[in-house]
């Protein structure tokens, strides 16, 4: 659709405001990027210019010295593992909700609802409290990754319970009248027509878990193990100040990731926010 | 006769497997969520710290958070912050999808890929970035001022009482921007052309489309955003963490943060959960607010 639109010249003060904003938002992370090349002396001559050369010893200092390296495994296992968890949940769950037809489903429905709109603040005490009596605390990343999946769940299953309700019905009778089974069902049938909703939901839950620092901070209070990425770079921070292009540094490596992910998944997101499952 | 019963049967079968699908997802939502949730109301009445059982103390924890002068400030910061960061969210999210709208869809996904960078980046990134951007000396913003000639506006953005709680909200708001723009773009693509077509027999301009058919077609949505807005805005603990730590002093402290110390340096548990309770209800009343504002007739197309 609008490809008439799109060649319209009166779309080029359009195009100029947004080129400008565009830049606004992008500078900020250009600026950061090109500071992480220099030095710090560099950098006090001239905060403008490029670098001399391309120098990466911030990026090793930073992935070595600074633990970025470290920080970012356990980030990345974490985020795996979460992932891979409330996708799995939460299309069951979705799943039953939609289909199955359990007795009681609105209210149900209802109470995710006011579950996923709750501030994390008014949970994370009793379950901090909870979880270190059960002795989990020390045990690294499981405290951190049960609350990340237990506070994704109910907005995944919200979203893929409406994208689920899409799916002609007909279409899983003839499966059943067929002889299959509901989990065959699921696998072979729902789940190849549900990919963008499932991307829709990895890209919402992967922001979520990459960038969450409040749980991730107490659950690793006790321990120098499992600790993720944005706690880290709170400790890089405290360390290392105002040295400009290593801070840098250690932010365009958690930043370019998430940047190439996104472009990768952009296709299957935007196809599964426009189908309408996220609504409130 | 065989057949009513064989019905019957199977639909037992059905419940108990729906049963069976969705109870890992609600034990884990129970063990994380909705148990935690009536605990922390029930500390709230309480006074605990951990080694000692806790003794009933009524609402003295609440009537201590009205007397509290830190808690106090806590609270009006994280309002602060977040009902600015709102505004800047969805004006400047409605904004830049009215203007990818006015392009072609392959065009604009350049566009949209740039404005939700900043939604993609942890908070705790976009702070330690924006450190850099509002540093002192050779922070990005003073350098710009002084290249445009606005030297005499140069100051320490994060390091001035007047400042700090405006800079924050500006660049939360500035992050949230990204998600809005993008759920906001996703609900126009939704609305069919021929509402257009008619409107431009009518010889109405986009600035009247957009008053009389974008934004009543998009009040549903535009209710979802500011619902999730209100969740993400007063969320501050990395933002305010990452620029500032709660400083100067305690002029950008909010609550999350107050939270945090009440409860894990002081002890104070049963504290840190009334100002947790506080939060909650600031956030929900002003979700339901919102909703009874916005309420009304949405369409359906």
């Amino acid at each position: 659709m609008n490809t008439k639109r799109s060649l319209n010249l009166g779309n080029i003060p359009v195009r100029i405001v947004l080129i400008f904003l565009a830049s606004v938002f992008v500078f900020p992370v250009i600026f950061a990027l090109n500071t992480s090349f220099k030095t710090l002396n560099e950098f006090y001559t001239s905060i403008w210019a490029l670098p001399e050369h391309l120098l990466f010893t911030n990026y090793i200092e930073a992935f070595v010295t600074g633990q970025i390296g470290e920080y970012f495994l356990n980030s990345f296992f974490i985020a795996v593992v979460t992932l891979a968890s409330i996708q799995f949940l939460a299309l069951s769950a979705a799943y039953a909700l939609s289909r199955l037809k359990i007795p009681g489903s609105n209210y149900f429905i209802l109470g995710l609802f006011l579950i996923n709109i709750l501030p994390k603040e008014s949970i994370i005490i009793p379950l901090y409290i909870t979880l270190s009596k059960a002795g989990i605390m020390r045990i690294p990343f499981i405290a951190t990754m049960l609350g990340y999946i237990g506070w994704s769940l109910p907005g995944s299953i919200i979203i893929l319970k409406n994208f689920f309700e899409t799916i002609p019905a007909e279409l899983i009778e003839a499966a059943r009248i067929d002889g299959s089974g509901e989990v065959s069902t699921m696998v072979r049938i729902v789940l190849p027509l549900m990919k963008s909703a499932m991307a829709t939901v990895m890209v919402f839950n992967f922001i979520f878990v990459w960038g969450e620092l409040m749980w991730a901070r107490i659950t690793t209070l006790l321990t120098s193990k499992g600790i993720p990425l944005t706690v880290g770079l709170i400790n890089f921070q405290d360390q290392y100040g105002t040295d400009w292009p290593r801070l840098t540094a250690a932010v365009c490596m958690v930043v370019i990731p998430l940047f190439l992910s996104f472009i990768f998944l952009q296709k299957y997101f935007v196809k599964g926010l426009t189908s309408g499952s996220v609504k409130g | 006769m065989g057949k009513p019963i064989k019905k019957q049967t199977y639909s037992k079968r059905l419940v108990l497997v729906s049963f069976m699908f969705l109870l890992p997802a609600f034990l884990i939502m129970t063990i994380t969520t909705i148990f935690p949730v009536f605990w922390n109301i029930y500390l709230s009445f309480h006074k605990w710290n951990v080694n000692s059982s806790a003794k009933f103390v009524g609402m003295k924890n609440y009537a201590k958070i009205f007397t509290d002068r830190a808690a106090k400030s806590a609270i009006l910061n994280s309002c602060y912050i977040g009902v600015i960061s709102i505004i800047i969210c969805i004006v400047l999210g409605m904004l830049l999808a009215l203007l990818i709208y006015r392009l072609g869809k392959r065009e604009s996904a350049f566009f949209r890929f740039i404005f939700f960078c900043p939604s993609m980046m942890p908070m705790t990134v976009i702070g330690l970035l924006f450190v850099f951007v509002f540093a002192e000396q050779e922070g990005l913003l003073n350098n710009i001022l002084n290249f445009i000639g606005l030297s005499s506006q140069t100051r320490g953005w994060l390091g001035g009482t007047d400042t700090v709680l405006k800079s924050i909200a500006g660049v939360a708001g500035w992050k949230f921007s990204g998600t809005s723009m993008m759920l906001f773009y996703t609900a126009m693509l939704g609305i069919p052309q021929s509402f257009f077509e008619t409107s431009k027999l009518e010889g109405a301009h986009f600035l009247q489309d957009i008053r009389y058919i974008i934004l009543p077609l998009m009040k549903a949505k535009i209710k979802l955003v500011l619902s999730l807005a209100f969740i993400w805005a007063f969320a501050t603990y990395d933002i305010v963490l990452s620029m500032t730590k709660g400083g100067p002093g305690d002029y950008s402290t909010t609550v999350p943060l107050r939270m945090i110390t009440v409860g894990f340096t002081f002890n104070k548990f049963g504290y840190a959960a009334a100002m947790g309770v506080i939060l909650t209800l600031i956030v929900g009343s002003l979700v339901i607010i919102t909703r009874f504002v916005l309420r009304g007739d949405t369409y359906e197309y």
